[in-house]
This record gives structure tokens, sequence and C-alpha cells, in this order.
């Protein structure tokens, strides 16, 4: 695995969510974000598994209600770099 | 597509989501039988809740073939996994006209997901496993949790228009001002001038004699191949399948309508009645089929929807085509259209350089009984 800054994650996940990168912020919530529904979900767990070797089950998923869960999550499987 | 990972990516991920080797995953994927049908209806229970104010049961059993007889061209998959249902997608096989040529298409209707593994991305692999195993896939509507799915999965075709008129106003007012006074006394002039005017256009029906349908014939057929515009991509209309989708449908009664020149069937219109929720009746004009030799056959069938509308004491009148020649008959009729965010349409083609008219919006005419929405307001 080769860890990334946050900023990099943010962009990851803008462009799994198809998101401009501006409005993925830490503190914005999930249900706020069109993109992250069913779709934008299932791409986020696609990109971690190529990125990283992450496998982010629908549990772990269903559970993140903001940016900042995510990148909590990669933060404790040692994915960010910052 | 953006944010859609391939069938096969997608396949190993709800596999894995699910416990299932991504052969178990596709292994398990397969048309429901009579056997299903109790965990089907538990899960649309679980989902559905209060809206679900029909004979599920019935209705199921109407609009898939879960025996394999042939009755209906409905067919519900279902993801399997040690004999449990995990989720379902129901689609209608169909054909569509495409210059002279029958396209063989797949049009998804219900998405289910047991809520017990939501998130599991089920709905999507079900979605794109249809995709996997037909050339062409469509989409018409969508609800609040299927239409970013819709969007993200389907190249987009314009939306359907929600076309719209009065029949009678009392309290159609009475909804708008919320004064009861009020909207009876306004009410009565726009009642006396709307039947004044309806009674005027009787006389654009000379010529063609109407008919109630309780049956469609082989001379459905015949007007399918006569129909105006003949170049347009459209379901095909066969006297068997019309008569499976308007006369057989246990959530829905259609009151089908014929215009005859001398014995010729020359066009054809299907309504139904809904109540809505804010207690406003409403008919809803479904399908219809004109020759094109006889293009007045639109307005006067129309027209006699609205009188019926007005004689079963309704209050209002809707369509919801993909059709744009329809608009300027149906705004001199005194509809008035708009736009609503859940009449889309999506189209899914395997080779789109083989059917390029299917992606192009403007080619298209389809009409509300194309779609699941049979008798829900």
């Amino acid at each position: 695995m080769t860890p990334i800054p946050t900023a990099a994650a943010l962009q990851m996940m803008a462009d799994a969510l198809d998101e401009p990168v501006a409005s993925v912020t830490p503190d914005r919530r999930r249900d706020s974000i069109a993109g992250w529904d069913s779709m934008g979900a299932l791409a986020l767990m696609a990109e971690l598994d190529d990125r990283f070797g992450l496998q982010l089950t629908s549990d772990d998923s269903l559970k993140m209600t903001k940016v900042d869960d995510m990148l909590a999550y990669l933060r404790d499987r040692g994915a960010l770099t910052d | 597509m953006p944010g859609a990972p391939s069938f096969e990516k997608t396949t190993k991920l709800v596999g894995r989501a699910l416990g299932m080797k991504p052969d178990e995953l596709r292994a398990g994927f397969r048309a429901a039988t009579r056997a299903h049908l109790p965990q089907i209806l538990e899960i649309r229970r679980k989902i559905l809740g209060e809206r679900l104010a029909w004979d599920d049961e019935r209705y199921l059993a109407w609009r898939y073939d879960f025996d394999g007889a042939g009755h209906s061209r409905g067919t519900c998959f279902v993801v399997v996994r040690n004999e449990r249902v995990l989720g379902l997608v129901g689609a209608e096989h169909v054909r569509l006209t495409y210059d002279r040529d029958l396209v063989p298409s797949l049009l998804i209707m219900d998405i289910a997901v047991d809520p017990a593994i939501d998130g599991s991305g089920l709905g999507i692999w079900m979605d794109l496993a249809l995709f996997d195993a037909h050339p062409v896939v469509l989409a018409i509507g969508a609800n609040p949790n299927s239409v970013g799915l819709v969007e993200k999965l389907f190249h987009a075709l314009p939306h359907r228009t929600h076309y719209v008129t009065p029949v009678r106003f009392t309290r159609f007012f009475q909804k708008r001002l919320g004064r009861e006074r009020l909207a009876t006394m306004l009410a009565l002039p726009a009642n006396v001038v709307v039947r004044a005017w309806r009674k005027l256009t009787r006389l654009r029906d000379r010529g063609l004699v109407l008919r109630k349908l309780t049956r469609f014939d082989a001379s459905v057929e015949a007007l399918f191949s006569r129909r105006a515009a003949p170049d347009e991509i459209t379901f095909e209309r066969t006297a068997a399948t019309l008569n499976w989708r308007l006369f057989g449908n246990p959530r829905a009664r259609y009151e089908v309508v014929g215009a005859y020149d001398g014995d010729t069937l020359v066009g054809y219109i299907a309504s139904h009645r809904t109540a809505r929720r804010d207690a406003l009746r409403e008919v809803g004009i479904a399908d219809w089929l004109i020759d094109a030799r006889h293009p007045k056959a639109f307005e006067a069938l129309v027209l006699d929807v609205l009188r019926r509308a007005v004689r079963a004491d309704m209050d209002l009148v809707h369509a919801t085509p993909l059709l744009a020649r329809s608009g300027p008959t149906l705004r001199r009729l005194g509809f008035r259209a708009t736009k609503r965010t859940y009449n889309l349409v999506g189209v899914r083609v395997q080779e789109p350089e083989r059917w390029p008219r299917l992606l192009d919006g403007a080619a298209w005419y389809l009409n509300e009984a194309n779609t699941d929405r049979d008798g829900m307001a």
C-alpha cells in the first residue's frame, strides 16, 4: 500500500463520487453529497480496493455519515500520510 | 459513465460484500419462479410499507411470468443465496421499432434489495448483469431511491412531458385557493365556459365513430402498420400484448376507445382513473396510436377522454408522453406542460453504432403505458 496525503484522498473521493473537489470537505455530510449514493459508495469501494487493497464492507460504508469518516477509515488503516 | 466500475469489478465487490464468490453471484441470478414469490412479496412489503396499497401477489402474478406459461411478457429476476432471495429486478421484454426492424429490448421496472443487505451494491450489480445479457435496456421513470442510478447507468433521453388540464374547477380551485366559497364562485363560470367549449369541439368528431373497446383484435396490428410517424422508435403494439397490458391489469382498470372510419380502426386511446393524495380525482391517458391517414383522430379521442372525465366528475386529465409532436395538439386542447423530476428516460445500448437513433430523444414515442405506474397517481 502506498499512503497518500489527505488532499489526494479528497480528490480521490471527489473523482469516485463525480463531485467537484471543492465540495468534498471533511465536515461535509454524506446526505448532502448527491454523488454519494449507492453508485458512489460502490465506486469508493472499487477505488479503495484498487489503490490500497482495502476491503470496505457495506456495513462500514453505511456507517460513514460524513467525509471525515472516510478519512478516519483511511487513516486507521495507514492509507494517509498526514 | 463516471464512477461506475466495470461489471467484472462490480461482481467481485458485490460478491465480497455478500460473502459470495463471483461465480456464485452470477449463478444465483435467475428468473424467479412461483416458489420465490413469498420472499419477493416480503421484500417489497419491507420497502414499500404503507405505499403498498394493492394486492401485490395478484399484481406480481399478472406482471411476471413466474410459471413460464407465457401469459405475460415480464420476467422477475432474483439473486438467490442458499434459497434466500436477496434482491429482485422486474423487467418486461419488449420490441422497439427501428426503421423496418423490431429490436428486442428489456424494460427495467421494479428493483428491490433486501434492506438487511443495503449498501452491498446488489441493485447496481443486477442492472449491470442485465446490461451484459441484453443489447438494449430501457428505464422509464424513477423514484427518489433509483433516480441517481438511472442517471448514472443509462444514456439520458429527454424527460417525458407531463401535460395536465382541469376539467372541473370546483375542487381544483378549492385546493389552490383554500377558500371554499371563493372557489365555488370562481368555479361556476369556469365550468360553464369549459363545458360549452367542449360541446363545440364535438363537431371535430365528424366523420369518425368512437366506440369503447373491451378487447383488441387483429385490426390494431393493421393500425400499427399504418401508424403516424412510422420512423419513430416505439414499443410494438400487438393485440396480445395490449390485451394483457390494458385489460388484464389488476392494479388499473383502463377504458379504451377506438376511432373508426367506417369499419376501419384508425386510432385508439387508453385512459384510467386515479385518486391523488390531495383528493383531486384524475384521469391519466396511458397510451394512444393514430392512423397516419387520420391525424385528427388524436384530437377526437383526447376530447372524448375529456368529456368522459367531466361526466365521471373528475377534476383533472393528464398525459405523460415522450413525443414532441403531440405537444401542439394537447396545448390547443387546454393542456399545460410541466417537467417532473422522476419522468426521466434512460437507454443503454450495447452497440450504439448499430442503432444510433436509439440515443436520439427526438426519435422516440413513449407513453405512460410503457411504465409500471399503473393505477398510481
